[in-house]
């Protein structure tokens, strides 16, 4: 099973090597793999189909509890058996679409990917592998949507929908987290076996909110829908295999997995069924004002997005089952269109649908194919899509809550898809032949193998509902509904409501797209769609975001050396203030006992030359104080009994003066331009942290010592340490190793600055070699 | 006592003495000195692992003088896997930078030797001064590294690192002055006793240098509103050095886990509450700069910059928390996003040499072979990003599940994601800019060699480290469980350092 998840993502790290050396049957080989995954799959029918469900595992990271299980019940066989079915079919297609483009085998590496991940995703049944393979699905779908990334809409179109599917992925993971924690279990069957307890959680409803964020992303509900159609900037193969019949599937297969353990509440049911029947309209409203054929189609997948979302709200029995029907027909009718939609491009280079006409004539088995996967979307008897339709009308009249809302916007979106599937079906056809970038002729056998098998078996099922049902759709059914259902597949159910709706749709649809022009233009004349969409929500969103993190890198790195000393003194001292507060700890004022008079004035000489050296305008003025400053230092220093230290002041001072007014007596002396205002914030932040570290030294100096090492030093110098001078005791012997280090660190400035001299010595000669004087 | 723990100072200063005396010997000689002595000190960093893995503290006594008065090495598994990680960071770059870099200016290997002193000394001591001399240490050899290569950016940028950093050394030594008058003693195990021993009267002044440490360690961390000197420095550096820094600011966060778990534990009744108000806070606003920095970023070693700081703020998220298993958590996302950035730095260096714009974000003509960056981009790219399957991806999901329980969670988990998506944009622009978005013909094909065979053993050192991580992340996540243990459990290293007597003064816990 590992392999079989695994196969994709190996044939994809071998393809850049493969795909030269096939040339061009490149296509038809790399397709042998899902075909044989197709057939392992089907393989799997019969226990499946029986009611098993079989699990799979291997360790990851057991400390986690994170494993790699994979689990086929009906749902993800069904959905294994779609990707590897269609992947097989599109690869085929594609090897013949994009024949002889330069970037052919990195389109196979992602192409094959994202056909791994899809499977992964679907057969997982850990969580966090389930949540991997997702991220995977839209990073790969990414890549596959800037295939052609000289567009500039096709590298805006990848950003856009990896913003939003990732976006929406990490609201899944926090919600996988919560629901695991809610669950007891990192596995779906845990969580699955858990329904009770996850559904009376404390968490319930974030839980069921970050999810649906995830699906709604992932499978383009209103108001994220705005990725979608973008994202048919994609090569058509990708357009129908990603974004019609598997990656916007992964929201609802996760809505779908998850109904027996969190569905059947208010929440749920609420939601998913507004939201579903929302999109589903929204869907049919924008494919209809649209005139690009892959646009249209992408907006009648919304369309279906929606339905499956609708059909995953409502749950019991029949709505499971319209559920996996719907699914089966979507993927096989709208396969089939979107691979005519590249047909009719590869062969005429026609794209919108108003200037296409009359095709018929010179490609007529891409017409046949059309008609019959269009029949199918409009659900027209004796095709799946008919069943699928009238198990959604029977499942939305059995809705209990806003049951007209839904069946309203259930009914007018389903007479716009009747419309769109009427003009992608027959308008290109029929009618007046039409000039075209190139001349009209049927395609080839490895473009039409695809949409052909793909329209006919909408029609096998249809006529034999039984073939699907009995192995499969049952099964699915079981796990949407979470027990096991027997579904009764038929076309002809007798006359009834939903045969009635059927009905009005059909009609309706077929005079909405007679006057489909007019509709049209009407649609496009409601400017609002674009003003206040979704999308123009993101575009706005997207650039206040990098308008905001421009403006805090300009204010935050503004470059000034200044800024950074201040911000971070300042936050030193309110840190320090806070330390001080909390607990309202004050801290003891030091005893002023035994000053002498001398220590005073050493003291008032320190802080007068101090201040000289910040109000001076002259820059020797200034070095010449803060060298003051040092000797009174220094003076304490000896005053104190430590006349070594004292020395080594003294000469470090001196040194610090010589060089610092061998570098500065050239430069002009300080320019008065700063202005009261900063001078008063400056001079106010300084004596804040000179005041504060005074006093805490202070203090420190003055604090009870509950024995300090020293006393040891003291005591063991001679007899251990064998030295009179207990300072370098301690610097060459006690603390050695800071003493080590010290040294390397005068080393290290030592290279420092020999390194800085020798480079300017360098790039002046190196400059005089240049410009020779 | 074994004499394994003082090797990963002696060896890069031995290493560096001679490299310094023997100048005269020429380039092909300090390559050969410099990279044998780094790629021995992996070997020295294993089996000081398999000594920590141990469980007990293993404490170096310099001098022999004892515990309290002189300075102690001390090694334990977090030491330990600091070393590991430090030595294989340190061979990677060193490996990049033989390829020709280290010639841009004076004595790179020398610097590069006492940086990796300086680096180890801190993991190892025990003593708080001493780790004050260490952090000099590194700190001037980064300075000099910075300066590597010269040029008026890199002196800009390196002054206001330089600057900022002195500012924080003058912190450190003010806390260190506190804490040796109120507590008499500079050993960490014995200052950890100390804090619990002392009088009510002290408690200010301890705290308050409790606080100043950990501005300081926060400046090396670069924690926000400290971090101003990182992004600039970085993005100034040649490339190898700004990968070797990715430890840097990983430097800072063991300092704070170290003497935040040991000795300052807002568990000692002495210093509670100093931190719970304001660390998270600031963690997860560096976090969230952080990640709008890297949108906002016009050259792709800036970006990789700024997601250093997005990791560094993730994990002081985490680490704030002060709870063992999100210690443990953030402990796998440490070394990965070590690893990770430090990738991220040497590919924008291999891109920049491909291309007529540099590293520069916005368009450009496209680069040469591109085939091979562009693999490498991507999959460094998930790795920083977090995205599945790679090891930045077990890290976060590992810490976003030890913090659930905890107090901040939803802050974090919030912050945390919402910067992971703003992460992810970042690089998918950057990607998109570098590789997709190309303008005019490319430049005509030169022969010249563009990635030096050690540039391309770095390079793959670097993308192969998330890679492995992830696919050992089973034993990884176990063993920094035990680093987690370990250091949850100071008194068994108070014990160790100072013995049974001592100890007892320390707490209830008994061993």
């Amino acid at each position: 099973m590992l392999l079989a998840v695994l196969s994709g993502f190996l044939l994809a790290a071998v393809a850049p090597w493969l795909v030269p050396r096939l040339g061009a049957h490149a296509g038809r080989v790399l397709a042998l793999l899902p075909v044989g995954l197709f057939l392992w799959f089907a393989s799997l029918l019969p226990a499946v189909g029986g009611g098993e469900t079989l699990l799979w595992e291997y360790a990851w990271v057991p400390g986690l509890d994170v494993q790699l299980g994979f689990l086929v019940d009906g749902l993800s066989l069904l959905f294994a058996l779609l990707i590897s079915g269609i992947g097989a079919l599109v690869t085929l297609y594609a090897g013949s679409y994009l024949a002889g483009h330069r970037d052919l085998a990195r389109f196979f590496v992602w192409l094959l990917a994202f056909m791994a991940s899809m499977l992964g995703l679907v057969l997982s049944d850990g969580l966090i592998a389930l949540f991997v393979f997702w991220e995977l699905t839209s990073i790969t779908s990414f890549l596959l949507i800037g295939f052609a990334h000289e567009d500039k809409t096709a590298r805006q179109a990848a950003l856009q929908g990896l913003f939003v599917t990732v976006g929406g992925g990490l609201a899944l993971l926090a919600g996988f987290v919560l629901l695991a924690l809610a669950a007891g279990g990192w596995s779906l069957s845990a969580v699955l076996d858990a329904g009770d307890a996850v559904r009376e959680h404390a968490h319930y409803a974030v839980i069921a909110w970050l999810i649906f964020l995830g699906a709604f992303t992932k499978s383009a509900q209103v108001p994220f829908h705005f990725w979608l159609p973008n994202a048919m900037a994609a090569p058509t193969p990708v357009s129908a295999y990603l974004h019609s019949a598997t990656m916007v599937k992964a929201g609802v297969y996760l809505l779908a997995r998850f109904q027996p353990a969190l569905g059947g509440t208010d929440l749920w049911v609420f939601t998913l069924t507004l939201v579903g029947a929302a999109t589903l309209f929204t869907g049919a409203l924008l494919a209809l004002r649209s005139s690009g054929m892959k646009r249209m189609l992408a907006y009648s997948t919304v369309m279906a997005l929606g339905t499956l979302t609708l059909l995953a709200g409502i749950g019991g029995e029949t709505a499971a089952i319209a559920f996996v029907a719907f699914l089966l027909a979507h993927s096989l009718y709208k396969g089939a269109l979107f691979l005519i939609a590249g047909v009719i491009d590869h062969e005429t280079g026609c794209r919108e649908v108003p200037e296409m006409g009359g095709f018929g004539r010179a490609m007529p088995v891409s017409f046949a194919v059309a008609v019959l996967a269009a029949l199918s979307a409009a659900g027209v008897m004796p095709l799946f899509g008919f069943i699928a339709k009238e198990l959604l009308f029977e499942s939305a009249l059995g809705l209990a809550a806003w049951q007209p809302v839904v069946l309203t916007l259930t009914l007018a979106g389903l007479v716009g898809g009747v419309a769109v599937a009427a003009v992608v079906g027959l308008r290109p056809w029929i009618g007046r032949p039409v000039t075209t970038p190139r001349e009209p002729h049927e395609a080839p056998l490895d473009l039409l193998a695809g949409p052909a098998l793909l329209a006919l078996l909408g029609l096998l099922f249809g006529l034999l509902p039984g073939l699907a049902e009995r192995g499969l759709l049952a099964a699915a059914a079981g796990a949407v509904h979470g027990q096991a259902v027997t579904p009764n597949l038929a076309l002809w159910h007798g006359l009834n409501l939903p045969l009635a709706m059927s009905a009005l749709t059909l009609v309706a649809g077929l005079l909405v797209a007679w006057r489909w022009d007019g509709i049209r233009k009407m649609l496009v004349g409601l400017g609002f769609v674009e003003r206040f969409g979704a999308e123009r929500g993101y575009d706005a969103g997207m650039l206040g975001l990098v308008r905001v993190a421009a403006w805090q890198t300009r204010l935050l790195q503004n470059g000034h050396l200044r800024y950074y000393i201040l911000t971070t003194l300042s936050a030193t001292a309110l840190l320090l203030v806070y330390a001080l507060v909390t607990r309202h700890a004050v801290i003891p004022p030091w005893s002023s006992s035994g000053v002498r008079l001398y220590e005073v004035v050493i003291g008032a000489v320190v802080l007068m030359a101090a201040l000289v050296a910040v109000t001076t305008r002259s820059r020797l003025g200034a070095v010449a104080s803060l060298g003051a400053a040092g000797f009174g230092v220094a003076l304490i220093y000896v005053l104190f009994s430590a006349p070594d230290v004292g020395i080594t002041q003294v000469l470090i001072e001196t040194l610090t003066v010589l060089m610092l007014v061998l570098v500065l007596f050239r430069l002009p002396s300080f320019l008065g331009l700063t202005p009261g205002r900063i001078k008063l914030r400056d001079a106010s932040i300084s004596l804040t942290i000179g005041g504060l570290m005074s006093w805490l030294l202070l203090d420190a100096v003055a604090a009870h010592h509950q024995g300090s090492i020293s006393r040891y030093f003291v005591e063991n110098a001679v007899p251990a340490g064998h030295g009179q001078n207990i300072v370098n005791v301690i610097l060459v012997d006690f603390r050695a190793l800071d003493t080590l280090g010290e040294i390397v660190v005068l080393g290290l400035a030592a290279i420092g600055v020999y390194a800085m001299i020798k480079l300017r010595a360098e790039d002046r000669r190196r400059r005089g070699k240049e410009e020779p004087r | 006592m074994s004499h394994w723990i003082i090797l990963p100072i002696l060896l890069p200063l031995a290493a560096a003495v001679l490299l310094l005396a023997g100048t005269p010997l020429g380039l092909s000689f300090k390559r050969r000195v410099g990279l044998a002595a780094t790629v021995l000190l992996l070997p020295v960093a294993l089996k000081l692992l398999a000594i920590a893995s141990g469980g007990d503290v293993q404490v170096y006594a310099l001098g022999d003088w004892p515990a309290p008065v002189g300075i102690v090495l001390m090694l334990d598994r977090l030491s330990a896997m600091m070393l590991v990680l430090t030595s294989v960071l340190a061979l990677a770059s060193l490996l990049y930078a033989v390829s020709g870099s280290d010639a841009l200016g004076r004595n790179f290997h020398a610097l590069f030797q006492l940086q990796l002193m300086g680096i180890n000394g801190a993991f190892l001591t025990g003593d708080i001064f001493n780790l004050f001399v260490f952090f000099e240490i590194l700190l001037l050899a980064s300075y000099g590294l910075l300066m590597h290569g010269g040029g008026a950016p890199r002196a800009r940028a390196g002054l206001a690192y330089v600057v900022l950093n002195l500012i924080g050394s003058s912190v450190f030594l003010v806390g260190l002055g506190l804490l040796y008058g109120t507590l008499g003693t500079l050993n960490m195990a014995d200052m950890a006793l100390q804090v619990r021993l002392a009088p009510a009267d002290d408690i200010p002044l301890i705290r308050t240098a409790a606080t100043l440490l950990l501005v300081v360690f926060g400046l090396k961390a670069a924690m926000l509103p400290l971090f101003f000197w990182l992004p600039r420095a970085y993005g100034a550096a040649s490339a190898p050095v700004a990968a070797l820094f990715a430890i840097m600011t990983k430097v800072g966060i063991y300092a704070i886990v170290r003497t935040y778990n040991l000795g300052f534990s807002p568990e000692a009744e002495a210093l509670a509450g100093i931190t719970e108000p304001w660390l998270l806070p600031l963690a997860l606003l560096t976090l969230a700069l952080g990640a709008f920095g890297a949108l906002a970023a016009q050259r792709l070693v800036t970006l990789a910059a700024y997601l250093v700081i997005v990791s560094i703020g993730t994990l002081l998220a985490v680490l704030s928390q002060f709870d063992q298993g999100a210690t443990a958590a953030a402990l796998y996302y440490l070394p990965h996003s070590t690893f990770a950035t430090a990738a991220l730095f040497l590919l924008a260096d291999q891109i920049a040499r491909r291309r007529a714009a540099g590293d520069g974000l916005y368009p450009a003509s496209p680069m040469q072979r591109e085939l091979v960056p562009g693999v490498l981009f991507f999959v460094a790219a998930m790795a920083v990003a977090g995205m599945p399957p790679l090891s930045g991806f077990l890290g976060k999901m590992m810490m976003l599940q030890s913090v659930r329980a905890l107090d901040g969670a939803a802050w974090i988990w919030g912050t945390v994601l919402v910067s992971s998506l703003l992460g992810v944009l970042a690089l998918a622009r950057a990607g998109s800019l570098l590789f997709w978005k190309t303008e005019g013909a490319a430049p005509p094909a030169s022969d010249a060699r563009l990635c030096g065979r050690g540039e391309a053993a770095g390079l793959f050192v670097l993308i192969a480290a998330p890679v492995l991580m992830a696919l050992f992340a089973g034993p990884l996540s176990d063993f920094t469980q035990d680093v987690a243990a370990q250091l949850h459990a100071p008194y068994d290293y108070v014990y160790d350092v100072l013995g049974a007597p001592a100890a007892v003064l320390y707490g209830p816990e008994g061993k």
